[in-house]
């Protein structure tokens, strides 16, 4: 027998399947099939490892209720069905259609004067890079924002997770928690939550050395950078300060869907700007966070806005957060679309298609 | 098994515990076994819900006989993924979709062996990953994959391989040979 012929038997045999007397001569006088089965557990015991790793820490109980759509709402159904919706999108949305508190675990966005990345290189004790990246100051603490990574090593891995909390003058403000399991030993997620956050101030050009018990030093390295590099995937959340529509925009008014704007979206700052969302049968509705004449006040948390016209309800979703949070924000409805025209194309719009608009508050077309 | 086969007799009479308590013992697991399938956190988040609300709402087709109650999930979890993947292709616009490589709490996973798992074909990711980290036996690889069992043997060594090729494969940024 060769190696060849052996070899689909040395994977069997890894699977505990029983082997005949003459594969079991061939693993006995081969090292080829030996560093095989050798190879096989080790790559099954990293990939346990990183199972351990890919695993979500905790599931709410009771979360899958989120998935049932609610009777009365075929659209949503049909809308699930043919497109690909953000979880998180789906979930606020299903959860304002059945009434339920969002309130909780939401912080408030405040926008920022100055804005300004911090893109950082993360290396290893052997110096090799970890990771790179470029996130924005993360006071209020937005998850997504915190770089984070699991690097294995013959004799472990290292596991950290880093928070770039705010620009102290010169300086970033870093929070790390990092921590070294050996290899043999359970990941340790109780370990991962009860990891205090070490807080450090790190200028940039210098390299920050962050020990860990037990592994040996990561090193930060880093530059403040005024915009993002195109190479940068965004993040689900817009940047602090800015709006973001993304599609699909639906418009909805106790329960019924009224409209659904399906093409681009687009990007601006909170402060002064505005964005408009209409549609032939319904006119436009202006959105600005700060108060316009004639507006009425709403709420925007994360992907959805909230807000009572003439005692009806409405809400507006988006396929991501518009957000980070919840703002208050003011809402001026035109009731006819002859009588503004935020676009400003004056096209005549033909067609039934709703639009978006964006804009500067100062620019906003009077009323007609 | 008695124990899947009282929990799914309580599923199918929509005992919404019973179906708590079986969401609560699996999501996390077939959550990191959808990720490694399409690859996207938020569309394996959103593959995983289908899963469950399609048995909540379905709930047929389980036979304690040729398996595990786990392994009849993972099954339409699979299911569900390839629907997804087919839907993708399909839509240009999801193939140029912006891409979540982090985890839900925004961790990357940087590991060599992760590196050269994600290379693989989906169905010898998925087959892997079943019969690593799930345990499946190949009674119930072949149930979940709709193959004979002989072909399960064959393809996991297969898979095996090909994982060990890219592993050792240099400038893989995964694993050479010392």
């Amino acid at each position: 027998m060769n190696c060849s012929e052996a070899a689909e038997r040395v994977s069997a045999l890894f699977d505990g399947a029983p082997i005949s007397r003459d594969v079991a001569a061939h693993l006995s006088d081969c090292q080829e099939c030996r560093v095989r089965l050798n190879e096989y557990a080790e790559m099954g015991a990293e990939l346990r490892d990183l199972a351990g790793a890919a695993a979500p820490r905790a599931i709410p109980e009771g979360r899958w209720r989120l998935a049932e759509p609610a009777a009365a709402n075929n659209w949503l159904g049909k809308w699930r069905g043919t497109m690909r919706i953000p979880r998180l999108a789906f979930a606020l949305m299903l959860a304002a259609l059945l009434a339920l508190s969002l309130s909780a675990g939401l912080f408030l966005t405040r926008a920022k004067e100055t804005y300004r990345w911090f893109q950082y290189e993360i290396r290893g004790r052997d110096e090799k890079m970890i990771m790179r990246g470029a996130v924005p100051p993360n006071g209020e603490g937005n998850p997504y924002y915190d770089p984070g990574a699991g690097m294995t090593y013959p004799d472990g891995i290292v596991w950290f997770k880093v928070r770039m909390m705010e620009r102290v003058g010169d300086a970033e403000k870093i929070g790390v928690r990092a921590w070294w399991v050996p290899k043999g030993e359970n990941r340790g997620d109780e370990r991962q939550v009860n990891m205090p956050e070490q807080e450090f101030l790190y200028s940039p050009g210098e390299e920050l050395k962050i020990p860990v018990e037990g592994y040996g030093n990561l090193g930060i390295k880093g530059q403040f950078g005024s915009t993002l590099p195109e190479t940068v995937r965004r993040g689900m959340y817009p940047e602090y300060g800015k709006f973001r529509i993304d599609p699909p925009v639906l418009l909805v008014h106790d329960k019924e869907l009224l409209g659904k704007y399906i093409s681009g979206g687009g990007e601006l700052l909170l402060e002064g700007s505005y964005f408009a969302y209409g549609q032939q049968d319904q006119g436009w509705f202006v959105f600005s966070s700060k108060p316009i004449a004639g507006a009425v006040e709403g709420t925007l948390t994360m992907n959805q806005v909230e807000f009572t016209l003439d005692g009806k309800q409405y809400s507006l979703f988006t396929g991501d957060p518009i957000v980070f949070g919840r703002i208050n924000i003011w809402v001026k409805h035109y009731a006819s679309i002859r009588d503004a025209d935020p676009t400003s194309l004056g096209d005549g719009w033909q067609g039934n298609e709703p639009r978006l608009a964006f804009g500067e508050a100062k620019n906003l077309t009077a009323e007609k | 098994m008695a124990d899947d086969h009282e929990l799914w007799e309580r599923i199918c009479s929509r005992d919404a515990n019973a179906f708590e308590a079986f969401y609560c013992d699996n999501a996390a697991r077939l959550g990191a076994y959808l990720r490694q399938i399409v690859g996207n956190v938020q569309a394996a988040e959103d593959v995983m819900q289908e899963t469950f609300t399609q048995i909540w709402r379905s709930p047929n087709g389980f036979r304690p006989e040729l398996g595990s109650l786990r392994g009849y999930l993972f099954g339409i979890g699979r299911k569900r993924a390839a629907e997804w993947w087919r839907k993708r292709a399909r839509d240009p616009e999801e193939q140029s979709e912006r891409h979540w490589e982090e985890s839900a709490e925004g961790t990357a996973i940087f590991s060599a062996i992760g590196d050269a798992f994600a290379r693989l074909a989906e169905e010898q990711r998925s087959l892997l990953w079943l019969r690593e980290v799930e345990g499946q036996s190949y009674a119930e690889l072949a149930e979940i994959l709709q193959i004979p069992v002989g072909t399960v043997k064959s393809r996991l060594f297969a898979a095996r391989e090909e994982l060990r090729r890219i592993w050792h494969s240099p400038g893989s940024g995964a694993r050479s040979k010392e």
